[in-house]
């Protein structure tokens, strides 16, 4: 019954199976219970077979409210989420051209006009330590203006992305992906996805660490860079397809006002970077340029939920797929495309899950270098 | 190959208020639905204000 309506791929991990739709590009959760009823549901010819099969062990009302449920939890895994398209709209206006600054990435340069000054720092002060002077014109330039109530984004004149201007953190994204892209000589379909998280490295592996705004993410992978790790990418930490690496994001890694405090023992140099106001109730945000700027990539071992809470003891423990997904998967962009999806699966099944719950520096310094030398050593069960 | 699913007239909306929430218990046993960003983005701006009114 429903086949139609049946995942494309599906994997097990532990307990629970992680189920893909390809029409939806939706990624469900599901327990090991659920799974085999759903499997009997989808393997029944009819309703009544179905309601046949769970004779012995529901009621009559029961089993029409596991169909019904079932028929529901099938839809809903079958509808796509809605899209905002406002691309059509907008052609190239180089009259809002109002300041230029030009940077260097790697071997890369390329050139930014900006609508406005405030448009300019929802964007700049992220690359502000990539800015160079250049003799040539760069072959690549961006621009962003505001036009009525959308901020819109093109390269080379051709429309990126154009959104509401509340949905500013769109062209901000959409921006970075092209920055990755031109950093690393990639497309845009060579990504599997970029997840929102955190990625650091000890040069060997990488662990990727997630977690709401505000949960310490950022500030740990600074602390983390002060003993002698690099972080791969700050916020946005993107996956290429062909070897499933982690690439390094060369945007600067964002320290909100709230731990200027814990890191000013361990930043040199943080008083004297520039504070950036993006809203009232974000406050003032610095940000700390990468330590290394040249294009790299690690194989991610881990997931790591961090989670800041203060007082705490450090603790880190293994949580399930579930726990993790909650968070990873609403938050980041996967790419709708099948093999992307096939390759995401599978790439999970390899890695171990933790959450990190801390308050103090130093030992969780410890925690994370033992587990860096557990990931390096293969010591993992 | 790509489904042709869009003949089913129930909306996001519909199905999840009829299912409640998008994490539910049946009697069978737990689910979640989880839709990934349509769209690469940096951190959601907190609603305290936007930067550029």
């Amino acid at each position: 019954m429903d086949t139609k309506l049946s995942p494309t791929y599906q994997k097990q991990f532990g307990k629970f199976w992680v189920l893909w739709f390809s029409y939806s590009n939706v990624y469900s959760v599901v327990d090991n219970d659920f799974k085999s009823v759903l499997d009997l549901y989808l393997a029944s010819k009819s309703l009544a077979a179905f309601k046949g099969n769970l004779e012995n062990t529901y009621s009559s009302n029961q089993q029409a409210s596991i169909a019904n449920n079932l028929s529901l939890y099938l839809r809903n895994c079958n509808i796509k989420a809605d899209i905002e398209h406002l691309e059509s709209l907008h052609k190239f206006n180089p009259t809002q051209r109002q300041i230029l600054k030009h940077y260097r990435a790697g071997t890369n340069t390329f050139s930014i006009y900006f609508g406005s000054e405030s448009i300019k720092n929802i964007i700049h002060p992220q690359i502000a330590h990539l800015e160079t002077t250049l003799k040539h014109k760069s072959t690549t330039i961006f621009d962003v203006y505001l036009k009525d109530d959308e901020l819109v984004l093109f390269k080379n004149q051709i429309l990126l992305k154009a959104a509401k201007k509340q949905n500013f953190h769109f062209i901000q994204g959409k921006f970075f992906m092209h920055l990755l892209c031109l950093v690393h000589q990639k497309k845009e379909t060579d990504w599997i996805g970029t997840f929102h998280g955190s990625a650091i490295s000890d040069g060997h592996n990488a662990i990727l660490c997630v977690g709401k705004s505000g949960k310490g993410k950022s500030t740990l992978c600074t602390l983390m860079a002060q003993k002698g790790f690099t972080i791969v990418a700050d916020d946005v930490s993107p996956i290429l397809s062909k070897d499933r690496h982690i690439y390094s994001n060369p945007s600067a890694t964002s320290i909100k006002h709230g731990a200027f405090k814990a890191l000013k023992a361990y930043v040199p140099n943080l008083e004297n970077l520039t504070t950036t106001t993006l809203n009232a109730s974000k406050g003032a945000i610095k940000y700390i340029p990468p330590t290394i700027t040249n294009p790299s990539s690690y194989p991610c071992k881990a997931i790591v939920m961090v989670n800041y809470k203060e007082g705490s003891t450090t603790q880190l423990k293994k949580v399930s797929i579930k726990k993790v997904m909650e968070t990873l998967i609403p938050d980041s962009w996967i790419s709708h495309n099948e093999t992307h999806a096939e390759q995401l699966l599978n790439w999970l099944s390899t890695l171990t899950f933790y959450e990190l719950t801390y308050s103090d520096t130093e030992s969780v310094t410890t925690k994370i270098k033992s587990l860096f030398a557990d990931l390096k050593n293969h010591q993992i069960n | 190959m790509k489904k042709d699913n869009n003949t089913y007239k129930i909306t996001r909306k519909d199905a999840i208020k009829k299912m409640g929430k998008y994490a539910a218990i049946t009697a069978v046993g737990t689910f979640l639905i989880l839709n990934p960003q349509t769209s690469q983005a940096q951190s959601i701006p907190d609603p305290g204000g936007n930067p550029l009114d």
